[in-house]
């Protein structure tokens, strides 16, 4: 009993009943507990349960209580007994120890079914992160000069942490540079390659600024190259294999394709930005083409090009500038209004000059302008002139040669009509040649036709399993990770419990039961068979004591008819066998009486257990309580 | 095609043995790609500190353009008859070594045109627990920290904090960057 009274607390603590530490059996429960007890359990059985969690002091208050409290007990299928409110209110430790049993084990099971369902990640974090930061709290305070680089270890729950700031730096990467296709055979390494990283390339701890940022220079590559290969493989299962090309001749096709991309585009770009540049052009070929026409007609004027002619003029009437200058300054001594004025008078003669040429160059472009269309259409006129004297040339040809026939026409007619004639003939031939050779032909073409459709049919009847095969293996991979992940999560759960739940010692405690049990099943059995040897005995001995006696019986009552001491005899046998045989009964009896009044005893025994006196004393005290209260009630009710 | 004058580091290129010029011209290479400079203190025994400039200028400029023109071997040799014949070879030899990188990188601040470029991020997950009005709060936040670089190539970081909410916007407009790029190339 004790150990099922400790499973009962267990169970009621683990709900959340609040259960001194000292209580270890039900005996020690008072009825206060034993009613917030089975609240708590029934609420928890059944979420939509009204009941308060504490006993109310009235007591007819504590009356309804106590039977709604039976009621929902009996509602959830208990049938151990008739139940009512005395059950909780005057209990007794045999059958509030039954109503508990039959409560916790109504108990929903969820509890465990959670611990056996993978439980969410996030609920494990939070764990995980409570057990942390709980085993931080808990460590004294250290000062920072006494942590290694933030160091702190520890020995309940064993591992280490980082406190403060002090070894804090960014996660930076950089490139670093490792050898490539050194392990593999097939690559051929250029010398100059290998020696460089033989002697130059430096180690890969040296390669980064700062040390720190090693690990995550590495990590960054790795994870790098890790992408990229999933991409790569993603792009050629969805389009690479529907291609049907080798890996080489894929990305070879992809680059072109790309690069054809880029030139299209580029190409684009230049032609709309053509479209605001060739004007600029012509006006470049028409200033070129200006300058020429003027060298041409003025080749008084000036000499060379374009340009040559306006540094001329530049310059020209530079010189003619300081050539007034100078003549203003030396030979005369005008005043200084004179040379300002003569000097606006150039200006303005020169500003004239140049308006003029201005215009002039204008006019000229204008011109050239008008010339190079009317070109264009004379080149047009001319081509199309050509084209028309080529037409009319060759219908000449035929109409010259129809009339040179015209003369002989009867000759020539048969002539043309032999011709005619040898013409057809051999394209019939021809034509017959022609079907000889197409028969095989198309038969050939046929068969190859048929034969490279099957193949593709083939082709993709593979495609689609190696389709659903890498989808598969995908699949299966997956399957696995979850499952490995289910598993480190169950291993966890399972060191986890093991600690807090003393689980072996259960499972011990039951083993040992069921081994007393089976012993005392032994014994029971062993004793039943001797008891029922001993039936057998006693019947065989009774059966023979029978038969002896009714032998014995015979005899003697034969001789009883001659003899008179016989007679006598035969009195005290009848005697002797009446005074057995109540013997025998009485000791019977004995056993029923003694059997009897172990029954009582035990009866007695349950009985005090039951607290009777205890329980009739209160329920008295109850009773006057209660009277009191309805007569308090009462007067209320007469005051009113 | 801008020739590179070697006339101006034939006289430190001469003060050095092949072994040293192919060190050098490695570590050039590296600093080109990875922005690693070189240790100056080996060279600067035997060269003085403007040997040593135009030395490494040559050299860089030397490197850049003959991967620029994707020349061969030979014709790097060839390129550089001015050079004494041991150091041609070492030369050409560690510029043909880093080819590969050294094209990217070149490749790479080619299409670095934009305004503001994205060079490294970093992130940090946080959970809040709790805070002063909420027991439990539960709110993971996420720091996010991006290396910028502007167009006159210095660089500025920008740290931000987000929360689920704004996470999902930031990587929905990334994604639609994404997307347009893609359209924009392939």
């Amino acid at each position: 009993m004790e150990e099922v009274d400790r499973i009962i607390i267990h169970s009621l603590r683990s709900i959340g009943c609040d259960i001194d530490e000292e209580v270890h059996n039900l005996r020690q429960f008072n009825t206060d507990l034993i009613v917030s007890a089975a609240v708590q359990c029934i609420k928890f059985i059944n979420n939509d349960a009204d009941l308060p969690n504490t006993l109310p002091p009235g007591m007819s208050a504590r009356f309804r209580m106590g039977a709604s409290l039976a009621n929902y007990v009996q509602d959830m299928g208990y049938r151990g007994g008739d139940l009512g409110y005395q059950t909780f209110l005057y209990s007794n430790e045999a059958e509030i120890r039954k109503i508990f049993m039959f409560l916790v084990e109504k108990l929903p099971k969820d509890t465990s079914q959670v611990a056996d369902e993978p439980m969410g990640s996030s609920v494990m974090l939070h764990r995980a992160i409570s057990t942390e930061l709980g085993a931080q709290l808990a460590l004294p305070w250290v000062p920072t000069f006494l942590k290694d680089r933030g160091l702190r270890n520890r020995t309940k729950q064993p591992g280490w942490h980082r406190e403060g700031t002090s070894c804090m730096h960014r996660y930076h990467a950089c490139h670093v540079a490792v050898p490539r296709d050194v392990a593999s055979l097939t690559v051929k390494l250029p010398k100059e390659q290998r020696q460089y990283y033989g002697k130059q390339l430096a180690f890969l701890t040296s390669q980064t600024q700062c040390h720190a940022d090693t690990a995550p220079s590495v990590l960054e590559m790795t994870a790098a190259e890790v992408a990229r290969q999933q991409e790569w493989e993603t792009e050629w299962n969805q389009s690479g294999l529907t291609s049907r090309l080798s890996q080489k001749d894929y990305k070879a096709r992809k680059m072109s394709k790309i690069q054809k991309m880029l030139t299209d585009r580029l190409k684009q770009d230049a032609k709309q930005r053509d479209g605001g540049s060739t004007m600029d052009s012509l006006r470049d070929l028409q200033q070129v083409m200006a300058s020429i026409s003027q060298n041409a007609r003025g080749g008084t004027k000036t000499k060379g090009s374009r340009f040559a002619h306006t540094e001329k003029l530049l310059y020209g009437k530079d010189e003619e500038k300081t050539m007034a200058q100078i003549g203003a300054a030396v030979p005369s001594k005008d005043t200084e209004e004179e040379t300002q004025r003569k000097r606006e008078e150039e200006q303005q003669q020169l500003r004239e000059e140049l308006t003029q040429l201005l215009s002039q160059i204008d006019q000229l472009e204008l011109d050239m302008r008008k010339m190079t269309a009317s070109r264009q259409q004379m080149d047009e006129a001319v081509s199309s002139a050509a084209q028309q004297r080529q037409d009319k040339e060759e219908a000449f040809q035929v109409k010259k040669r129809t009339l040179d026939l015209l003369p002989d026409a009867h000759n020539n007619i048969q002539k043309l009509q032999g011709v005619v004639d040898g013409s057809a003939q051999r394209l019939l031939s021809l034509a017959a040649q022609w079907e000889k050779h197409r028969a095989p032909l198309i038969d050939q073409f046929r068969t190859l036709r048929e034969l490279s459709s099957q193949r593709e049919s083939e082709a993709q009847r593979q495609l689609e399993e190696m389709k659903t095969f890498r989808s598969k293996m995908k699949e299966v991979a997956d399957e696995a990770r979850q499952k490995e992940d289910l598993q480190k999560q169950l291993q966890m759960e399972y060191e986890r419990m093991t600690k807090d739940v003393n689980r072996t010692a259960y499972t011990r405690k039951i083993m040992e039961i069921v081994a007393n049990i089976k012993k005392q099943k032994q014994e029971i059995d062993r004793i039943l068979i001797e008891t029922k040897s001993i039936q057998k005995e006693i019947n065989s001995l009774s059966g023979k004591l029978d038969r002896t006696f009714t032998v014995t019986d015979e005899q003697i009552f034969r001789d009883a008819k001659r003899d008179e001491s016989v007679k006598k005899a035969y009195r005290f046998l009848a005697a002797l066998h009446e005074n057995c045989e109540q013997l025998t009964k009485t000791v019977e009896e004995t056993g029923v009486i003694l059997r009897e009044i172990r029954d009582l005893e035990d009866q007695i025994e349950t009985e005090s257990h039951k607290k009777v006196l205890a329980n009739l004393e209160k329920i008295t005290e109850d009773y006057q309580q209660m009277k009191k209260e309805n007569a308090t009630l009462m007067a209320k009710l007469k005051q009113k | 095609m801008a020739e590179v004058e070697w006339e101006e580091a034939l006289s430190a290129l001469s003060k050095l043995s092949s072994a040293q010029t192919s060190d050098l011209c490695h570590s050039l290479a590296e600093q080109i790609c990875h922005n690693r400079p070189p240790a100056p203190d080996a060279y600067l025994k035997s060269l003085s500190l403007e040997e040593w400039w135009a030395l490494t200028g040559v050299l860089r400029n030397f490197l850049t353009s003959s991967v620029k023109h994707d020349r061969t071997k030979d014709q790097m040799i060839e390129s550089m008859k001015a050079v004494p014949e041991e150091q041609r070879l070492v030369i050409a030899e560690a510029t043909t070594v880093h080819r590969e990188q050294l094209r990217e990188r070149l490749l790479e601040d080619t299409t670095a045109i934009s305004q503001c470029l994205l060079r490294d991020f970093d992130w940090q997950l946080k959970l809040v627990m709790s805070s002063d009005k909420l027991a439990s709060l539960n709110e993971p936040l996420l720091n996010v920290d991006l290396d910028l670089q502007d167009g006159a190539g210095d660089s500025r970081q920008v740290t931000i904090e987000l929360d689920q909410e704004e996470l999902k916007k930031l990587l929905t407009s990334l994604e639609g960057c994404s997307k347009a790029v893609q359209q924009l190339t392939v």
